[in-house]
């Protein structure tokens, strides 16, 4: 089932919450709408599903105009941060409210069968207060992927659980996703979350899409500095072109230079380095690529389970580098050591604009 | 120092009880002092005292009954619909519940009177004399217990987690279904505690009851008419019944709160 938002707006008396959003989803496909909060990324999921009708445009479902459908008739699948499973009725209940509401028959198999999947299939007698966060969260996918909807759709659902959790349920998500081929709009401020699950990501913020497109893209190649800080790109400095030729361009900022692979205007723009995109290299070899700065490393801090983020002082230029546990064992990476950082020139990402 | 405090709470305590104990107590002992148990069938089967208590029962079924489906409604719109000046009318529901009930009786003298702005056509259509007939009780009533109602259903009603309705509607459920498998059930304490608590009010209703109710006369009234003709014996026994009926809905309420709490 495609999805489609043609110029959507909405407004509570002088706050704009949404200025035209406008995307495409194709059929099966996982986009995930990724922004600060108060961006109104929920409140377009809530247009989508048609619990909030939107002052201007339409949402089109794989061709139909469902702008004046009710919620109800829309056969979407919602799921929401806080779970919102029915207090009063069990485990079984709430999933087959769905199946009940549309008439359908075979309820206790097909209840049955998707708890067996989500691995629910033990608390089908349980209240919901009976249960965990992350088994909550399984049982509310169930109740929205049992009566096989022709659109999912996710408001933050990981955002309450614990790290461990949060990262077991999203391989089950995914693997869920791409099994039953379901279109999917995800919502998160998260934005290591939507690059594990995206196939497409908009980046929202104040009510309007800044960027859309794959998440590559978006990652490695920001259209603006407020996109790129979003999206953890956690180098970015102030520079100027002082030449450029038809393959290459030098870039000086804060007294370190810096070559690129491609033609710029000459004058001020912004530098962006993703803090993968930097390695360390023994001092003592060569390194093949064409930028490379001496440092000290003046900060370390875990990020996730298996990376370090580490912060090098190279000539008063604060570099981060995320960089997986197991070199930074292998090569001894501590506070205060003297390291080369060294990156290619491909991986850097011009901004022609300053802040 | 804290020695001294505890003093001073301890004596401010047993003061408070005891002034309590006059307040609250006394007026019960005095009522058992000059009740004449022996006489209380007799006087229960006495016409006037059987008719006002047949009359305050089926009167405050009746307006339960009605507080109850008007309650809900009006609760509902409240909680649920977004309208100009709801907060306007929000306050309008529940005024009853601060309004001397003689003024509202006399509101529904104004309104139900042979020459009453709904009184007379009704009079003229229908040929029913609306006041002082055990309708004119039981509107009396209504007007006065709705407010009680609305007032705890609806907060019962603004508990319930809005994501609970809207994930009933994505999941298919047209407006009845989440009266009926959401709304109702997740909010059934807070509507069974208003209605009891309603119906109480109901049985005990005077001030406005007695501006509409004629020469007829529920427990509250037959009290006050008993106490001024000099029939002391009825009085008691009338009173005696109110407050073993007013115990055991109080009873009941604290007990099905304490339950489910």
């Amino acid at each position: 089932m495609s999805l489609e938002l043609r110029g959507i707006s909405k407004s509570y008396g002088d706050t704009v919450v949404l200025r035209d959003i406008s995307f495409k989803l194709k059929p099966g496909e996982l986009m995930v709408l990724l922004g600060p909060s108060g961006a109104g990324k929920s409140k377009t999921l809530e247009i989508v599903a048609g619990i909030e009708t939107p002052d201007n445009g339409e949402v089109i479902l794989n061709g139909v105009d469902v702008s004046n459908v009710p919620a109800r008739k829309r056969g979407v699948g919602f799921v929401f941060q806080d779970y919102s499973l029915f207090p009063h009725k069990n485990v079984f209940e709430n999933i087959a409210f769905g199946l009940k509401t549309r008439g359908e028959k075979a309820t206790r198999v097909r209840v049955e069968a998707i708890a067996r999947e989500m691995q629910v299939e033990n608390l089908l007698d349980r209240y919901p207060d009976q249960i965990s966060g992350g088994q909550k969260q399984r049982v509310a996918l169930a109740r929205a992927l049992v009566f096989n909807p022709d659109l999912l759709l996710f408001d933050e659902p990981l955002s309450s659980l614990d790290q461990r959790v949060r990262e077991q349920l999203r391989k089950t998500l995914k693997k869920i996703q791409r099994k039953h081929k379901v279109t999917t709009l995800y919502v998160t401020h998260d934005y290591v979350e939507a690059i594990a699950l995206a196939d497409k990501m908009a980046i929202l913020k104040g009510g309007r899409i800044l960027q859309s497109g794959p998440p590559d893209e978006i990652f490695y190649r920001p259209q603006s500095r407020e996109v790129a800080e979003f999206t953890g790109m956690t180098n970015i400095f102030s520079g100027r072109v002082t030449d450029s030729s038809e393959d290459s361009s030098h870039i000086i900022f804060n007294n370190l230079e810096l070559v690129v692979d491609k033609k710029l205007m000459l004058g001020d723009v912004s530098v962006c380095i993703r803090p993968e995109s930097i390695m360390f290299v023994r001092p003592e070899r060569p390194s093949s690529f064409e930028n490379n700065f001496d440092g000290t490393i003046s900060e370390m801090e875990s990020f996730g389970s298996a990376m370090q983020r580490i912060g090098v002082n190279a000539g008063g230029t604060m570099f981060y580098v995320n960089v997986p546990n197991h070199v930074v064992e292998k090569m001894k990476l501590e506070s205060g050591k003297d390291v080369k950082i060294s990156l290619k020139k491909e991986k850097i990402h011009i901004l022609q604009e300053t802040v | 120092m804290a020695m001294e405090g505890d003093r001073w709470i301890n004596t401010y305590l047993w003061l408070v009880l005891l002034a309590g104990l006059v307040i609250f107590a006394v007026p019960f002992i005095a009522l058992l002092n000059k009740i004449d148990f022996s006489r209380m069938l007799t006087i229960m089967t006495y016409p006037p005292v059987k008719a006002s208590i047949m009359l305050s029962i089926t009167t405050a079924v009746v307006a339960t009954i009605i507080a109850l489906l008007l309650g809900l409604g009006i609760a509902y719109i409240l909680a649920f619909w977004e309208f100009p000046f709801k907060g306007a009318v929000d306050t309008f529901s529940t005024l009853p519940m601060v309004l001397p009930p003689s003024a509202a009786g006399y509101l529904l003298l104004l309104t139900f009177g042979r020459f009453g702005l709904l009184g007379q056509p009704i009079l003229e259509k229908f040929g029913i004399t609306i006041l002082f007939s055990s309708y004119a009780i039981i509107i009396a009533q209504v007007f006065v217990i709705t407010p009680f109602i609305i007032t705890s259903t609806k907060s019962a009603f603004l508990d319930i987690n809005p994501n609970y309705i809207r994930a009933a509607s994505t999941l298919g459920s047209d407006p009845l279904h989440i009266l009926r498998e959401i709304i109702l059930p997740l909010s059934s304490k807070g509507i069974i505690a208003g209605t009891i608590m309603a119906f109480a009010r109901a049985i005990g209703e005077f001030g406005a009851s007695v501006m509409v109710a004629g020469l007829l006369q529920t427990m509250p009234i037959a009290i006050f008419n008993m106490t001024m003709g000099g029939s002391r014996d009825e009085a008691n026994i009338i009173a005696f019944i109110l407050i073993v009926i007013s115990f055991s809905i109080l009873f009941i309420f604290k007990h099905f709160i304490g339950e489910r709490r």
